[in-house]
This record gives structure tokens, C-alpha cells and sequence, in this order.
């Protein structure tokens, strides 16, 4: 019994490294403290919401420890979000972010935002930090064996955690308003390509090569990998309120520039997640 | 980690856990999140519903001293509305028999909902013996 608590507690320690190591660029990121306060309560609930069973998905692919059921990935959804939740409140009361004369409604909007990338980062961290071989195989195999739709969810979570890192500063909009249309083509084109180069060459490697053929690839994973990531893109825009007052190609400028990082996320979901 | 020899120890040790053999910290840590998830959601919506009354903003000066010849007035800005408001501009007045001697303003790059800010102005004539009067002129939505 010892021992198994002592995994229990280092898978525990690892989850809370993990929070702080994927989380600490948004910790650090002013807007996501504004952004804590000011954004729409609707939105930020329903983001919470939906970061759950992207926890529950991300625990079956990588979680915490194997999982035997989907039982046990509820259970390490749920673990995730109260590490994510905890390192994310400590890390900002450390950092004078957080104070005890601010108002709940301050508070809480600064914590629970931060704790959906903190949340994440604890369920990644097993195979991020993990260097214990005896938990990789059974996700290892999961993921190899990962079914079309696994695929899919694997680079839709991949470029909501790459589009999220980057969505909340003020240079996204920025970005935006400097390009121009050609810009925005050309951006869009670089994005597929490199996501094209990272699925056929390491993302997906092995099983999909053996299939061959670059055109299956490239409408399978490539084109249907950077819908998906422009799709995440403007969900991320619209919760934070990025959306509102932007017209139709003013936003589908901000897609693509937040498209960039996402497609990356999504061609490197095997490798990050 | 179920399916190594070493740790399926733990059903022989504790055969009345069921199938299951979800351990007991981790129960706790689940049940902490949940209640966290449910919380924070709960609340947020909650809060939701208040967030459609625009930013109430008020402002009134706090104490005074006198640093090297000037005088600091120091000042608060509440904001008791459902709404943040940016770039709130405070303007100062110091006055005598209703005209203005002298002013200053500031802005402040947010006001959160049902928060408080500090900020300071300072002055060249004593407010000791001037009406001092704040006022929240302008500001934007975030």
C-alpha cells in the first residue's frame, strides 16, 4: 500500500509540475489577467465547461496514469482541474495578481481562466516529464492505434492548447490589422504546408506513410487538420471577445493568424501530447 | 500502471474496493476537482447575471501630505457597476468660490467590476485650504 501511494503522490507532484511548466507563459501574460476580469461571464463559463471533456479525451490519450476505464479518465479529469485550479490560484496570489481586497468576481475569473491551460498541463505531464517507462506503454499503444476520429481529437486538442497560448495578447489583433489580404493568403498557405511537412514526415508517421500516398494525407490529416485548426481559432477568438466588433474579413484575418500557431498544434499533437 | 505485477497487489490487500480500485487519493482529488468545476461554473454563472449593469464610477479623495513644496492628493476610483470599465480618465479640481485654481487628471487603463483603484495627483496649492473635488469623466469598453 506504501507503494502505491507513494506513485500516487509523484504522479500527483508531476501533475502540479506539469500545470506550472505549460501554464507559466499565460500566468505571465497580462491580457489573460484582464481578460480574467472583463471577460464574458457566458463565454467563460461555457469554456470551462468544454475544457472537460477535452480533459476526459486527453486522459485517455496521455492522462495522468494508464487508465482502465472511462471511470478513471473522469477521475483524472477531474484531478487535472483541481491541479490546474490550485497552481493556478497560488501562482497568481504569488505574484501580487490575485489580492484579497479584489472583489470574488475578480478572482475567481483570473483563476478559472488560467486553470484550463494549468489543467491541461497537468494531464500532459506524464508524458511530458515523465521519464518512469513502466506508465508510457499502454497511451503509447493507445495512440498508435488511435482511431481516425482519436486522430482528429488529438489535433483539435493540440491546436487549442498552441491557439490558446498566443490568443489572449493584443499583438493577435494587431497582427491582424497590419496584413493585408495577401498576407493573410500567404500565412495561411505557410501554415498548411508546414502542417503537411510535420504530419507526413513525424506526426504521423509509421501507419499513415506505409499508406503512401501524399494526396491521402494531405486530404485526410492536412486539409481536414487546418479546418479544425481554424475552427478552434475563431472559438478561442469568440470567447475572448475578439469577434464583437470585427467585421466579417477583419475576423477571418484573425483566424488565420491564430490558425498559424493552431495548425502547428495540431501537426505536433503526437509529439506534445 | 493495473496491468503490472507489482501493483495488482493492491486488490488483494483491499478486496472490498470493488473492481473499480479507483485509490483513495485519488477519489479525494477527484472530488476536490469537482467540486472546484461545479463551483467556479456555478458561481460564473451566477455572476453572469449581473454582468449587463454598465460600470458605476465614482471617485473621492482619500488623505493628503506634502512632499518637497507639492501636495499629493491621494484618490479612489470605485467602480460599483456589473461592468469593467478601460481607460477611465479622473479629473481633479482644486477650487475656491466655485472656480477652478487648479487640475490634474489621470487614467487608469482598467476599472474591474465591483473593484477599487488607487491613483495620486499632485497639485501646486495646498488642498488643505481648496474644495477638492474627483471626478470619473470618460472611459471605454475593454
Amino acid at each position: 500500500m506504501e507503494q502505491a501511494n507513494r506513485t500516487d503522490f509523484m504522479g500527483l507532484a508531476r501533475a502540479f509540475g506539469g500545470a506550472i511548466v505549460f501554464a507559466f507563459p499565460l500566468l505571465m501574460t497580462m491580457e489573460m489577467w484582464w481578460l480574467g476580469f472583463y471577460l464574458d461571464r457566458l463565454r467563460l463559463a461555457l469554456f470551462l465547461t468544454v475544457n472537460f471533456p477535452v480533459l476526459i479525451g486527453l486522459s485517455y490519450y496521455s492522462g495522468i496514469k494508464d487508465t482502465f476505464d472511462w471511470r478513471d479518465d473522469v477521475v483524472d479529469a477531474l484531478t487535472a482541474y483541481m491541479v490546474g485550479f490550485v497552481s493556478s490560484a497560488v501562482m497568481l496570489a504569488m505574484m501580487g495578481i490575485v489580492m484579497p481586497d479584489q472583489h470574488w468576481q475578480e478572482i475567481l475569473g483570473k483563476i478559472s481562466l488560467q486553470a484550463v491551460p494549468a489543467s491541461i498541463g497537468a494531464i500532459l505531464a506524464r508524458q511530458q516529464l515523465g521519464g518512469d517507462e513502466r506508465y508510457g506503454d499502454e497511451t503509447e499503444h493507445r495512440k498508435e492505434d488511435a482511431s481516425y476520429r482519436g486522430e482528429l481529437f488529438l489535433m483539435m486538442a493540440g491546436a487549442l492548447f498552441m491557439a490558446f497560448n498566443v490568443a489572449p495578447t493584443e499583438e493577435m489583433v494587431l497582427i491582424a490589422y497590419k496584413m493585408t489580404e495577401w498576407h493573410a493568403l500567404a500565412l495561411a498557405f505557410t501554415s498548411i504546408l508546414l502542417l503537411h511537412v510535420f504530419v507526413y514526415t513525424v506526426g504521423f508517421g509509421g501507419q499513415e506513410r506505409r499508406e503512401g500516398a501524399f494526396l491521402h494525407v494531405l486530404l485526410r490529416f492536412t486539409i481536414t487538420g487546418y479546418a479544425i485548426a481554424l475552427l478552434v481559432s475563431l472559438y478561442v477568438l469568440w470567447t475572448f471577445g475578439r469577434t464583437d466588433a470585427a467585421g466579417i474579413f477583419e475576423t477571418a484575418k484573425m483566424m488565420v493568424v491564430i490558425g498559424f500557431p493552431g495548425a502547428l498544434g495540431a501537426a505536433l499533437a503526437r509529439l506534445i501530447l | 500502471m493495473r496491468n503490472e505485477p507489482g501493483s495488482r497487489g493492491d486488490a488483494d490487500r483491499r478486496p472490498e474496493r470493488g473492481p473499480q480500485q479507483v485509490p483513495p487519493l485519488e477519489w479525494a482529488t477527484a472530488l476536490l476537482g469537482l467540486a472546484m468545476m461545479v463551483g467556479s461554473i456555478g458561481l460564473i454563472l451566477y455572476d453572469a447575471f449581473d454582468q449587463d449593469t454598465p460600470p458605476k464610477l465614482q471617485a473621492h479623495a482619500e488623505r493628503h501630505s506634502t512632499i518637497d513644496g507639492r501636495h499629493l492628493v491621494e484618490f479612489v476610483v470605485t467602480n460599483d457597476g456589473g461592468a469593467t470599465a478601460a481607460r477611465v480618465t479622473v479629473e481633479g479640481t482644486l477650487g475656491k468660490a466655485g472656480t477652478a485654481v487648479e487640475t490634474a487628471s489621470v487614467t487608469f487603463d482598467y476599472v474591474p467590476a465591483h473593484s477599487r483603484t488607487r491613483g495620486g495627483m499632485l497639485f501646486d496649492h495646498d488642498p488643505g485650504t481648496h474644495d477638492v473635488t474627483f471626478e470619473a469623466k470618460s472611459y471605454t469598453e475593454p
